[in-house]
């Protein structure tokens, strides 16, 4: 079976989430032996080019279809792949196959999905991954940068793609119960809920090496996130107004995009303390990633916004470490809230006050039935009925 | 607790770099150290931050010489000498450094603007680290940056034995060796007893210069984890100190509120000067505080203003502020000096000596303390302590001191400030009634007890292990 997965990021080198979830089912589908051919177009011109992926348009071209494609770039590279034929017969020249399944990872490329199923694989099934209520999200973050008729109007569009992306699909997958019961409230039609997971991981010398170099001895909390800016916005909102949950030969490591995102950003010298308690690792290799994790008293999670599940939390949950989390960020993993060495905080001075606490414990030991449970996060699991969907569609069944 | 017994030391940086009539801090420095002195005899000893460690000082053999608050400012004033005439006025090294990054940043195409901006971040504790190591002459720019090089630089400050207490009550915040008070504690296995006057620079960073709450919530945040004892001069305070350690996750230390002597000082020299003979020949009312924002000149200047323009001059005895003029005053003092129905009621002193002080106090009407926040109110207690019926702000810790034997008024109401200040300084009989019962009833905190408390403090620190 021949399964078309398409997205507006490349894969071979995953680092934020998105990326991680399609590769990660991109392995699932292979695992099961489908043939899979990713494609789609980048959306931004900071990602590394990649078979099968158009470049990214550009600001102008996708200006021809917004007034301003700032943090709407998927949402205009879906209209303007769909509704010009010049771009569709780029994206067109990137598919080497003729699917019979179309799994498109979030509703931006539905558009084209639907016109390309109707021109070349009319047999064609496509298949919505949802990541996020995206209008939910989208509103979160615009709301940081722009005033609020601008906002409605953004909001609204992306709205009507998600609506349409749900009603032009013949079965969804979407990442927590929540989402689950926002779709089911508008369609009948097969969901799946595919929780966002983790790869388990080894340690080894090189990374504790590089990771000791960026530690420099210091006893820390480590924060790991992409530059998606929901994670930056949390990391101040919880942050900020002063940072005293650190002891002086304490600090908190920034791994990934949100490091650099964070230490650019005004805030942090306007919250005491705070800039000076930062170590900004950067977008780090798996293997320094696996070394800081390792060596880490604890995992920090300050998410405030956003929809879906966070595959942070599933790595921080894997890491067997003491986690600080916000309930945002512990959304689709409730059944751990309660956890050993999980702490919820719903506001800024809870969550200052119990990474003190936490910072203050000795390392966390998990005992053999808890770390065997914990594996219910781990991609193999999150992903293991996946197939069962696309053979339910095939042969037109229903699936629970 | 080791075989020697411990010495108990006194940072006092501050005091040592003074060379005025204390005042303040300054003031409360010193009277602890005269006081813990008779408590711990030969087991009491003074040190100072040299700029590198703490060293044992002996305020009448060192000859290692501290810049003072002066002599910063004289070169700061320097400076700005040199700047004259040029249009870009002459800054510090340190600034300086500061500026060509920025500068260099701001002039960058966007697209390497990110990338220098991370190299800068990246490179700031990698040029510090090597400056330590190679002692570069201009590595003092740079250590300053980097907390952990001179945290470990503190462990040279070889004066101390394991279980010393090291006393730091001074204006810790202005030099930078709070932050080795950590290590201090952690390697050293020093005991560390700092003081908290007030949060008035995070709670009302609008009456101060500059950005200061960042730095002072800085230093508590620093201070509350290097602590065995934090001593706090008010319940307010205290409450003030937990609730900002509450709000960003800060540690919470052991804290103990202490008072601060009121006796006012009987001064060795009688010379008054012939301004303060002839001042205290009339009625007049008293206001010490320095003159800023804060303290609240303004109401006391609009309250006679209204009185003034009620025709009630006649009957008004002048107000006396004594204080140095500080920042954000300028407008008031210009509408005193010129507001024509108020001129000549309203004069101000400075540097006035202990003795003039204590004169002015005696001959005093009665005394004011309009202040708009305050960690405790040494004003008030002293006035209190000479008898003299004090109209004070109810705001902050004001009230802690002198309970319900002071007027009460609200800072920010002129006419009430009017009302009060006209019924004091024309209601004889009500004003002797209230001097009365202050002399019977107020208790005068001595500077002894304030070091007995800090005593105590230390016995529990001790108890404690």
């Amino acid at each position: 079976m021949n399964i078309l997965v398409l997205c507006t990021y490349p894969v071979k080198n995953p680092t934020h989430g998105g990326q991680l979830r399609v590769r990660n089912i991109i392995d699932a589908y292979t695992d099961n032996k489908y043939d899979v051919q990713v494609a789609g177009v980048l959306g931004s011109e900071t990602y590394e080019p990649e078979d099968g992926f158009v470049p990214y348009p550009g600001n102008n071209q996708l200006l021809s279809i917004i007034k301003n494609p700032f943090l709407m770039e998927d949402y205009a590279i879906g209209k303007l792949f769909s509704n010009d034929e010049k771009y569709f017969k780029s994206l067109v020249r990137e598919i080497k196959t003729t699917p019979d399944i179309i799994h498109v990872e979030q509703p931006w490329l539905i558009g084209f999905a639907v016109i390309f199923s109707q021109k070349y694989a009319p047999l064609a099934r496509i298949i919505y991954g949802s990541q996020n209520i995206e209008w939910m999200l989208k509103k979160e973050i615009l709301s940081n940068n722009f005033n609020s008729s601008d906002v409605e109007a953004s909001v609204k569009l992306i709205h009507e793609a998600e609506e349409f992306a749900i009603m032009k699909s013949h079965a969804i997958t979407c990442v927590s119960e929540n989402d689950f019961q926002w779709i089911r409230s508008r369609t009948e039609k097969p969901i799946l809920i595919a929780r966002n997971g983790v790869k388990d991981w080894s340690v080894t010398k090189q990374g504790e090496k590089e990771a000791a170099v960026i530690s420099r001895n210091y006893r820390y909390a480590l924060y790991c996130a992409s530059g998606h800016p929901p994670n930056v916005e949390g990391f101040f909102q919880i942050f900020g107004g002063g940072f005293g949950s650190l002891k002086p030969d304490e600090k908190i490591i920034i791994a990934g995009g949100a490091g650099w995102s964070i230490a650019g950003d005004k805030r942090v010298h306007k919250s005491a303390k705070l800039a000076e308690k930062i170590i900004i690792a950067g977008i780090v290799n798996s293997q320094c990633l696996a070394g800081l994790i390792d060596k880490a008293h604890c995992l920090v999670l300050p998410l405030t916004q956003g929809g879906g599940t966070n595959l942070k939390t599933a790595e921080a949950l894997w890491s067997r470490k003491h986690i600080v989390a916000t309930p945002t960020a512990m959304r689709g993993f409730e059944p751990y809230i309660d956890a050993a060495g999980v702490n919820v905080a719903e506001d800024s001075i809870t969550f200052k006050r119990k990474l003190r606490n936490v910072m203050g414990t000795p390392s966390l030991e998990l005992t053999e039935d808890e770390v065997i449970k914990r594996q219910d996060v781990l991609w193999g699991s999150c992903l293991a009925n996946l197939p069962t969907v696309i053979s339910a569609i095939v042969n037109n069944r229903e699936f629970s | 607790m080791s075989e020697l017994k411990p010495t108990i030391w006194m940072n006092v940086t501050t005091s040592a770099g003074w060379n005025r009539p204390p005042v303040g801090i300054v003031r409360v420095e010193k009277s602890l150290v005269s006081e813990l002195k008779e408590i711990y005899l030969e087991n009491f000893k003074l040190c100072v931050w040299n700029g590198h460690r703490f060293i044992e000082w002996d305020s009448e053999k060192s000859i290692e010489k501290l810049p003072s608050p002066e002599e910063k400012k004289q070169k700061n004033s320097e400076l700005n000498t040199l700047s004259q005439g040029l249009i870009y006025p002459i800054v510090g090294k340190e600034q300086a450094l500061a500026y060509i990054a920025q500068g260099l940043l701001s002039l960058m195409p966007k697209k390497i603007m990110l990338w220098l901006n991370r190299f800068f971040f990246w490179s700031r504790p990698r040029i510090a680290r090597w400056m330590q190591k190679n002692s570069h002459p201009v590595k003092k720019v740079f250590t300053q940056f980097e907390d952990n090089i001179s945290t470990k630089e503190a462990n040279n400050s070889e004066i101390f034995k394991p279980d010393d207490i090291l006393i730091s009550v001074g204006l810790d915040w202005d030099h930078g060796y709070y932050s080795k008070f950590y290590s201090l504690r952690n390697d050293k296995k020093l005991k560390i007893v700092t003081c908290c006057y007030d949060l008035i620079p995070v709670l009302y960073p609008q009456y101060c210069v500059g950005e200061v709450a960042g730095i002072f919530t800085s230093y508590f945040l620093e201070i509350a984890d290097a602590s065995d004892l934090v001593l706090c001069i008010s319940q307010q305070s205290e409450r003030d100190f937990h609730e900002l350690l509450n709000r960003t996750g800060g540690a919470r230390p052991v804290t103990q509120v202490f008072p601060l002597g009121d006796n006012v000082s009987k001064a060795t020299s009688v010379t008054i000067s012939d301004e303060i003979n002839s001042i205290v020949k009339e009625d007049f009312i008293l206001f010490v505080s320095s003159i800023e924002r804060r303290k609240n000149h303004e109401v006391l200047y609009r309250a006679y203003h209204l009185l003034c323009a009620e025709g009630k001059r006649e009957r008004l005895p002048k107000i006396v502020f004594v204080g140095m003029k500080g920042w954000g005053v300028g407008d008031l003092m210009k509408d005193i000096e010129l507001d024509p129905i108020t001129q000549g009621l309203i004069i101000q002193f400075n540097h006035v000596s202990d003795a003039e002080l204590r004169k002015l106090y005696e001959s005093a009407l009665f005394c004011v303390f309009p202040s708009l926040y305050e960690g405790w109110g040494l004003p008030v207690g002293e006035a209190l302590s000479m008898g003299k019926v004090v109209i004070s702000s109810n705001r902050g810790s004001l009230p802690e001191v002198g309970g319900d034997l002071v007027r009460y008024i609200d800072p920010w109401d002129p006419r009430a400030w009017a009302i009060e200040m006209y019924r004091m300084a024309t209601d004889h009989v009500a004003r002797k009634e209230l001097e009365e019962k202050i002399l019977t009833q107020y208790k005068s905190r001595t500077w002894r007890m304030s070091a007995l408390s800090i005593s105590k403090g230390i016995e529990k620190i001790y108890a404690a292990q």
